[in-house]
């Protein structure tokens, strides 16, 4: 461990007059000085941001001494003096109950920062101020940066900033952390504060029944001046009669002769109890009365300081809650609720990507027009890598308005008050799965019905206070059905169910949700149960109206992260997957097969080409220009119609217009019909290409490489390419399956129907033939197996990346990958050789599947229910009588 | 020995004693469950469990598990608190 310089030029403990000492202002302000200060807070007050903002780069991170708790510290000059900053651990008090706290403690007591920043959330003021109470009763110098007051005048809440520091006898900044506002005043305060002669005395909390006891101790400790140089003699006797170890260590440290002090503090609490047992609170420790005391402070405190007048009102939040937590309303409730948040976001969304697509495909086009031309049969690398990235970047832009609606639905959700309402309905339910009643959020943005991004979702894991189930929460929020999932699944039950397609798509959309379940239980008994679990305490916000910007700027700070965090990983991956794709090629003897074809073709071309006058001009590079302008003028013409394909024609190929739409001239028709086979042949050779190109490739060897293991799942190389480039970004599932199954593209046939025929011929395949269901060679058999194993597929890499972050491990993101596979892979063998070794066709098995983990859910449910407790009504009803009190 | 979860609907109880230690004494600190405080039970989850209550201003959900550990003595509202 580092041995700081302060620790050499001011040895605290070797220096008689540390408490705050009668130093001359001058030599405390003139002279440049080297400063301790200690930054506390709670966690989530901003303090690290804080931190960061008056550090800058310059901090590193240690442990404080034997303990693992982090010791981040930095150093600042301002002023001419130089200030040592060391961030204590975010806590809520002093207390010795937590680590933290004891570190936090212990580094104030010992080091004696020269001054304490304290930094406090404006927002939520009392739960701040329980530890600035603490520390001015420690009679430390104390800097107040009352932070994130943006978010408390948001929310109209407004602190008196100046009532606040002549409360507490400290100094207030109002800070902004993350714009960095206020932190040159706080350097300013701090140093300030360092130079003002003699700190404010010690705050005194008025401990009611407890003061006559505290004098005694004060009265023990007296004859030991010494003390006072560690701590007030009026703390030390609080936490003597709470019985606090440190405390007892203290005097026996520093006192010479203890027994006497530590008697007086025994009889004084002996006291302090025989005095409280005849009130109507009987047996009051002192803990429980110095908590009750210094709470009452604290809200005197904050009474005195914040202003809230626009708070929602209780008596009607509490009415609202009689019917939203009533026991048959709240189904009904939460059953609209969910209803309505699919339908205006997944169902209206969808609705509204029809408007957005085609700006997204306009963009494509033009990336397509101003990239390299394709050559007849080889494209630059630029070309095919430029259009791989576009469409990738497409699929995800194209989810973004779905995303806008989605989080806009959840943020009214959230402000309004109602989601923490959904996390008490559903907190006994979920409980019983190691889940916790803020699971519901997660879920809800990852896609429990059928739409969401496991991003936003596993980021949203952060506020369950919950280890373990925090955990179980991020482990299994990726089952849920991304949007990515959908296209996959609607291609599939087109081919193969289109009997049943609702009743399947149901049972795709709810079984996820049954598996994750299953999934959070198992893991919270198992790899999961060394984990600390926590209480469930929640607030219940009182209701009221969300604002728009409020909603607006959630919604796009959500989305926003979507694009940031999918977009650059998915990009990348897309970079790899590409290459992966195309590596390490075709070799020599197979490009020789594909040029001689290509020749030919071209040979024939312009035989039936010859004595036209078109003859001499369509050769060489020209040919190549003609044969890709009819490329585009068909599918322009496809795509918008005749006249916009003219427009086309005319913009970009004006020189071969009369070819490309021929009129009544003989030999303009000959060359048109003849194009058309040449761009028909060409795109056979092109396609066979492309075939054994991935064939050939590292990620087409890979999926080979897995038949073996995949083949109990019905899964040949191709379906193992399309899962394997799914991995990536979902959405490359269908896009790859779409280059895979290229016949058909020539006679205008839809994936669906490639993807139906293929495998008819394909003799390896028609060994599997349970021809029970719409594609006749490609079993549903099959397809029923890749659904099961895509639905509880590993999340894609973005997500995993965000499992890494919320968990900080590698090990577990590595877990996130590895469980879900197999486990899929198991699931979609188990099925495949059951309906194949029973006969059973897909459907009926499905809803086997289906009612199995239905039934297992309900058994593990109604097992795992606490016996005794949770009963739905109280037994003992309070009656307010005397034998009550005395139970 | 009555306990927080054995208070009904409707009924306010005063704070004797909190019988968890550690995190979960100093978050049900944060949540305003002071001995000596007062506590209203408002309602029950459709499921039984977590309660409602109100501490001060505030509704706090709480698991039952976590209400059986906090020690009350009946009382009306508005009733004398310690």
């Amino acid at each position: 461990m580092t041995w700081w310089p302060w620790r050499l030029t001011l040895t605290r403990a070797s220096y008689p007059n540390c408490h705050r000492p009668t130093m001359a202002v001058e030599t405390r302000g003139g002279a440049a000085r080297r400063l301790l200060v200690a930054l506390g807070g709670q966690q989530n007050a901003g303090k690290s941001t804080l931190f960061n903002q008056l550090t800058g780069a310059r901090q590193h991170v240690a442990n404080y001494p034997g303990v693992t708790v982090d010791k981040k510290s930095g150093r600042f000059d301002h002023a001419g003096h130089t200030v040592d900053l060391v961030d204590l651990p975010g806590t809520y008090g002093l207390t010795s109950f937590s680590l933290e706290e004891r570190v936090a403690r212990d580094f104030l007591l010992l080091e004696r920062p020269d001054v304490v920043a304290n930094v406090v959330d404006a927002a939520s003021l009392r739960r701040s101020l329980r530890l600035t109470v603490q520390l001015r009763e420690l009679g430390l110098r104390v800097v107040v940066a009352l932070n994130m007051v943006d978010v408390a005048t948001r929310n109209g809440v407004t602190v008196d900033a100046e009532t606040l520091a002549e409360r507490l006898g400290a100094r207030v900044v109002p800070t902004i952390g993350r714009r960095g506002v206020g932190v040159g005043a706080l350097k300013d305060a701090i140093v300030a504060e360092d130079a003002t002669d003699g700190a404010a005395p010690p705050l005194t909390i008025d401990y009611g029944a407890l003061e006559p006891a505290i004098a005694s101790v004060c009265a023990a400790l007296a004859p030991t001046p010494g003390l006072a140089d560690h701590c007030p003699p009026r703390w030390l006797a609080v936490r003597l009669l709470e019985d606090d170890d440190e405390a007892v260590r203290l005097v026996k440290t520093h006192v010479r002769d203890p027994t006497p002090v530590l008697d007086a503090v025994a009889a004084a609490r002996a006291a302090f109890e025989a005095a409280e047992r005849v009130s109507v609170a009987e047996r009051v420790s002192v803990a429980d009365q110095v908590a009750s005391c210094r709470e009452r402070a604290v809200r005197a405190i904050e009474h005195d300081v914040v202003r809230r007048p626009g708070r929602g009102d209780r008596s009607w939040s509490e009415r609202i809650d009689t019917v939203i937590l009533n026991r048959w309303a709240a189904p009904a409730v939460l059953l609209a609720v969910i209803f309505a948040v699919y339908e205006l976001s997944i169902v209206q969304g969808y609705a509204l990507t029809q408007y957005t697509w085609p700006a997204l495909a306009w963009l494509r086009a033009g990336a397509a027009e101003l990239l390299p031309a394709p050559g007849f049969l080889y494209d630059p690398l630029v070309r095919g890598l430029g259009l791989w990235l576009v469409d990738s970047a497409n699929t995800l832009l194209n989810y973004v308005p779905i995303f806008l609606i989605l989080f806009a639905v959840i943020a009214v959700l959230e402000d309004s008050g109602y989601m923490a309402r959904i996390a008490v309905i559903l907190d006994r339910l979920l409980h019983r799965f190691g889940l916790h009643g803020q699971s519901t959020l997660p879920y809800i943005l990852s896609g429990v019905f059928a739409g969401g991004c496991a991003v936003p979702g596993v980021m949203a894991t952060k506020g369950i206070p919950d280890q373990r189930a925090r955990m179980a929460t991020i482990l299994t929020a990726p089952f849920m059905n991304c949007l990515a999932k959908v296209p996959l699944y609607t291609l599939l039950l087109g081919v193969f169910f289109a009997d049943a397609m609702s009743l399947m798509m149901f049972y795709i959309a709810t079984i996820t949700l049954l598996a994750a379940l299953l999934v959070a239980k198992l893991l919270s008994v198992t790899v999961l149960r060394g984990y600390e679990t926590a209480p469930f305490i929640m607030e219940l916000p009182h209701y009221h109206w969300p604002t728009v910007r409020g909603v607006a700027l959630r919604a796009f700070e959500r989305t926003w992260v979507y694009i940031q965090k999918v977009g650059t990983v998915v990009i990348a991956v897309a970079v790899v997957v590409f290459i992966l794709l195309h590596l390490p090629g075709l070799d020599r003897a197979e490009q020789q097969a594909f040029e001689v074809r290509a020749t030919a073709a071209i040979a024939d071309f312009q035989a039936a080409i010859a004595g036209t006058p078109y003859a001499e001009r369509a050769r060489g590079p020209a040919l190549v220009t003609l044969a890709n302008a009819y490329v585009v003028h068909r599918a322009a013409r496809l795509a918008g119609g005749r006249q916009a394909a003219d427009a086309v024609v005319a913009r970009r190929f004006a020189a071969w217009r009369d070819v490309l739409v021929p009129g009544r001239d003989r030999a303009a028709r000959t060359v048109n019909r003849a194009l058309r086979r040449l761009t028909s042949a060409r795109r056979t050779i092109r396609r066979e290409m492309r075939e054994t190109r991935i064939e050939n490739s590292l990620l087409g060897r890979l999926g080979r490489g897995l038949e073996p293991v995949t083949r109990a799942a019905g899964f040949d190389w191709k379906i193992n390419v399309a899962l394997l480039s799914s991995f990536a970004a979902r959405e490359s599932s269908v896009a790859t399956l779409g280059v895979l199954f290229q016949d058909g593209v020539d006679d205008h046939l839809t994936l669906e129907q490639r993807l139906a025929r293929d495998g008819a011929d394909d003799a390896s395949d028609a060994g599997n033939a349970g021809d029970e269901s719409g594609g006749g060679g490609r079993t549903a058999l099959m397809a029923l197996a890749v659904i099961l194993f895509f639905a509880l597929y590993p999340p894609c890499l973005a997500t995993t990346i965000m499992v890494r972050v919320q968990t900080g491990s590698y090990r577990w993101m590595a877990f996130s990958i590895l469980f879900p596979t197999a486990l899929g892979l198991g699931m979609a063998s188990l099925a495949y050789s059951i309906g194949r070794g029973l006969g059973i066709d897909a459907v009926s098995l499905m809803t086997a599947i289906y009612l199995a983990a239905l039934a297992a859910v309900v058994v593990i449910g109604i097992a795992s229910d606490r016996p005794g407790r949770g009963r739905p009504e109280p037994a003992v009803a309070a009656r307010p009588t005397p034998d009550a009190a005395a139970g | 020995m009555l306990t927080l979860d054995a208070i009904a609907p409707g009924r306010t109880a005063l704070i004797r004693r909190l019988m968890s230690a550690g995190a979960t004494a100093s978050r049900l600190l944060d949540f305003g469950f002071v001995p000596g405080g007062e506590v209203a039970v408002v309602g029950v989850a459709p499921l039984g469990d977590p309660i409602t209550l109100r501490v001060g201003d505030d509704t706090v959900a709480l698991r039952r598990e976590v209400a059986a550990r906090i020690e009350v003595v009946a009382a009306e509202p508005g009733g004398a608190v310690s």
